[in-house]
């Protein structure tokens, strides 16, 4: 090598380094800029879930308040609006984190229709227990005779079979200011009656009326060694109350009650969202 | 023979000019082909963002869809629910629109009706009905209205 050769051979390669690096170096940056600049991540605020919780929360909430306010056997409403109103305040706190503002107005005690949400406009037909190996109590309570829809499509409550066959059925309809009821098994009527007054009072495994009048209602030895579903059909089509307690098939209990609901309107409300649910809860409710 | 003998090639002239066309050639071609990468690369990033509003969108009305599910097991119900959707109003320095096309269920979105910008992605509900709609993003906020009625869902 010639250490007097000027041609610039090595600055020449350098020059090309460079050039090469810069070349690299800006399309590495060009990449960065864009993929910054991407709206990478979706703001999803939607959560169903988070709605969801409160919806059972709230559920639980309102059942817990109702069993407190009948805690000395007849209805407090001063007992059950302060376990409302304790409830909505922390309530409210746990949502204001998130930057959402939640309201809860509450209802007072709403008559209840036999439909799933207890509501005039509700879901007429339901299932109110699932796989029911035995019913140990099972009582309805009608207090007017006038909430009862007559004869045709009226309410009924039917002990099915899981295969899907009826082993037991009974109407409850107005005639003339009158419950009358009508049970029946899967082909034909085995009994009827009709009320002394537009109320009544249905003890259907204790087999009477009204306190001591005698009626079979033949639910038990229809239903005895069977797993059943009991259904509500046009449940609509009346108002009232209901106790129903027993095993599940899997030996597990249930008790679920219905004296009254209460509508609870929800309203959320955050920077880019606005809700606004009415969620019936029937209440005292239970354990299914 | 004098031609194979002469190596005098072309004259000076000449040769600028051979030159000066060739380069002005190779410019014109390589500034071509750069605005050809360049469009094709504007292209590229609106469909990516397309991808990204559109699935945005799709997973909104999916979440939707699973709240009223939720609703309805539950005997709640919506009295109103309205979502604001925020879409760029540019993307790529262009305005586009966005459809819902409800026979296919898919969004469309697409940058002035150029087929290269179109992106279409699928949306699926089983509870609700999204109404065929499309908006544009020049128009401004957006919305999403749930009509408990009809059991819809309105993009506007």
């Amino acid at each position: 090598m010639n250490a007097d050769d000027d041609s610039a051979q090595m600055l020449l390669i350098a020059g090309f380094a460079i050039g090469v690096s810069i070349a690299v170096f800006t399309v590495m940056l060009n990449n960065i800029i864009y993929a910054s600049n991407m709206a990478s991540e979706s703001s999803i605020e939607t959560s169903p879930f988070e709605i969801g919780n409160v919806l059972k929360l709230t559920s639980q909430a309102y059942e817990n308040a109702y069993n407190s306010a009948m805690n000395a056997g007849t209805f407090d409403s001063n007992v059950f609006m302060d376990y409302q109103s304790s409830y909505e305040n922390q309530l409210v706190k746990m949502f204001a984190f998130s930057g959402k503002r939640l309201t809860i107005e509450n209802s007072t005690l709403i008559d209840a229709y036999f439909s799933k949400n207890g509501m005039i406009n509700g879901m007429p037909n339901w299932t109110l227990i699932s796989n029911v190996n035995f019913t140990d109590t099972f009582i309805l309570e009608i207090p007017k005779a006038s909430k009862l829809s007559n004869n045709s499509s009226c309410l009924r409550f039917e002990a099915v079979e899981t295969n899907g066959s009826m082993l037991w059925a009974m109407d409850i309809y107005d005639s003339g200011g009158y419950v009358n009821v009508r049970v029946m098994d899967n082909n034909s009527t085995l009994g009827n009656t009709t009320s002394a007054s537009g109320y009544v009072y249905l003890n259907i495994t204790g087999n009477y009326i009204d306190g001591t009048s005698y009626f079979n209602f033949h639910f038990n030895d229809l239903t005895s060694s069977h797993v059943y579903h009991i259904n509500v059909i046009n449940g609509t089509a009346g108002a009232g109350i209901f106790r129903l307690s027993g095993n599940h098939v899997d030996g597990h209990s249930f008790n679920i009650a219905r004296h009254a609901v209460v509508l609870a309107n929800i309203s959320v409300v955050s920077f880019d969202k606005k809700m606004f649910i009415s969620y019936p809860i029937p209440v005292p409710g239970g354990i299914a | 023979m004098k031609l194979l003998k002469d190596e005098a090639a072309v004259s000076i002239s000449i040769g600028f000019i051979l030159t000066f066309v060739i380069s002005v050639i190779a410019v014109i071609t390589v500034l071509t082909a750069f605005y050809t990468l360049m469009d094709r690369a504007e292209q590229t990033v609106m469909r990516n963002e397309f991808r990204i509003h559109g699935n945005d969108i799709a997973m909104r009305i999916s979440s939707i869809d699973t709240m009223i599910s939720i609703m309805n097991n539950s005997g709640a119900s919506i009295v109103l629910l309205e979502y604001d959707l925020n879409l760029p109003d540019k993307i790529a320095g262009e305005h586009y629109s966005v459809s819902i096309v409800n026979s296919s269920q898919e969004i469309v979105l697409q940058s002035n009706d150029r087929t290269e910008t179109k992106v279409m992605i699928p949306y699926s509900t089983q509870n609700m009905r999204v109404v065929e709609n499309t908006i544009f993003s020049e128009a401004g906020t957006h919305y999403m209205i749930y009509n408990p009625t009809y059991r819809t869902l309105e993009i506007r």
